[in-house]
């Protein structure tokens, strides 16, 4: 009747099934800050009213959704929010949040604490404050972040800090790692900065120089991995990606993608119920027909071993996700070079 | 005799009904637990309100056994799930968020 089993590969049988385990919600692009390399084009989108996001988790609840990621913007912006999250738990989904802190007092942590939230990612760009508030245009933002880490800590909720390097705070990551394991923090690291969403692609320009990345690559693929599951992505050795098969991503207008940086549009939630959007839409059957073989630039590419391909990646550079991208062949390179 | 009880889901977990069978997501514990069979079954009927007889009348519609045998089974089934602090159980029915109806 019941198997403990710590083998257990939810992504694996949800993969399998065509299940949306996995979904990201864009609750506002509203945000109180005003990063540099932030992907999302303007902050003045309020989101979808709670009433139709509660609409939204019960189709998802039924589709099979079982973790729900809320990202922004920044989601503590909505004074609706701590009610969505309550809601999301009396469905009992497994709930992360992305924010960068600024706004987390003691008394919205408890609750977040009370309801069971499984885990906050916490952007931080440097423990140098001259560095973190320079990126985040604000001043004093990274006390307001680091207040939040602590409390969050206080309450022993799951945190992971997030980083995106660039040129500005590449040498940064050591101080942040150091930082996050002082506290038992987990902490990613990512090398890519992406276009915005409308395809500015201004902050490009914010990523490390390839001297720089070269330097560090290797370092931060060891602390990701210290982080990260050894059965992650085993099982679709055969397709690009698993975006879209198990997982995807609703933005604040109700479109629905196969992941919140693969901006293939499957549909709109105001058109037509997600269920229908996930079994139905052409472009999810076309994506889920896709396997490595048709990836023809990747065949004999001597960087194949070292490169993790994004589709969204390919699709924001080249507007074709089986193209390769520049992003991923450069951050292949730094791997390469450093084997 | 198993009426004395009534029964919740723990509202620290996450779960999901996946290709027939039902997921539980422990995070305080890090745990994944897997239902099959009478077990899923058993779970889905846990909804705060319901004692073991009341589920047991609601489940002799899928299992050829008696009422008795049923409710016997039920209550180990409980129990176990209990130590795993997977349940609750109270004299009295639960409320609020205990509630699971929604299923």
């Amino acid at each position: 009747m019941i198997i403990t089993n710590s083998e257990i590969d939810l992504n694996k049988i949800a993969f399998t099934s065509l299940i949306p385990l996995s979904v990201t919600l864009e609750l506002l692009t509203e945000c109180n800050l005003r990063c540099r390399h932030c992907y999302i084009p303007k902050h003045n989108n309020r989101g979808i009213s709670e009433n139709a996001i509660a609409i939204l988790l019960k189709n998802l609840r039924k589709s099979g959704t079982l973790f729900l990621t809320f990202t922004g913007g920044e989601v503590f912006l909505r004074k609706d929010f701590l009610d969505i999250l309550q809601e999301a738990r009396r469905l009992r989904f497994n709930i992360s949040i992305f924010t960068n802190g600024t706004l987390l007092c003691e008394d919205i942590v408890k609750i977040l604490s009370d309801i069971y939230v499984d885990e906050v990612a916490v952007s931080v760009y440097s423990m140098d404050e001259h560095i973190h508030d320079n990126i985040t245009g604000t001043k004093g933002s990274l006390t307001q972040t680091l207040n939040a880490l602590e409390i969050l800590g206080k309450y022993s909720i799951n945190t992971i800090i997030k980083t995106p390097l660039m040129q500005i705070n590449a040498m940064c990551y050591n101080d942040i790692y150091l930082f996050a394991k002082q506290f038992n923090i987990r902490c990613k690291f990512s090398p890519t900065i992406f276009a915005k969403t409308d395809g500015n692609q201004s902050p490009i320009s914010l990523n490390m120089t390839d001297e720089n990345l070269n330097l560090i690559i290797k370092d931060i693929d060891t602390i990701n991995k210290i982080f990260k599951n050894d059965n992650d992505n085993q099982y679709f050795d055969d397709l690009p990606c698993s975006a879209g098969f198990n997982c995807c991503s609703i933005d604040c207008e109700g479109n629905v993608y196969p992941c919140n940086q693969f901006l293939l549009k499957c549909g709109n939630i105001f058109e037509d119920e997600f269920f229908n959007i996930w079994n139905n839409s052409q472009s999810l059957k076309e994506l889920r027909g896709t396997q490595t073989k048709h990836l023809i630039e990747c065949d004999n590419c001597s960087l194949v071993e070292f490169c993790y391909r994004c589709p969204g990646l390919s699709l924001l550079e080249k507007n074709n996700y089986l193209l390769c991208s520049d992003a991923a062949k450069t951050i292949a390179c730094a791997r390469k070079n450093n084997k | 005799m198993y009426s004395k009880y009534f029964w919740a889901k723990n509202i620290s977990l996450s779960w999901q009904h996946i290709d027939n069978n039902v997921y539980i997501i422990d995070h305080q514990n890090n745990e994944i637990y897997k239902l099959i069979d009478v077990g899923k079954h058993i779970w889905l009927e846990i909804d705060g309100r319901k004692n073991i007889e009341q589920i047991a009348f609601t489940l002799i519609q899928i299992y050829d056994v008696s009422l008795q045998e049923l409710s016997k089974d039920i209550h180990y089934f409980l129990d176990y799930l209990n130590m795993l602090e997977l349940v609750l159980k109270s004299d009295k029915p639960f409320s609020g968020l205990f509630v699971d109806d929604n299923y």
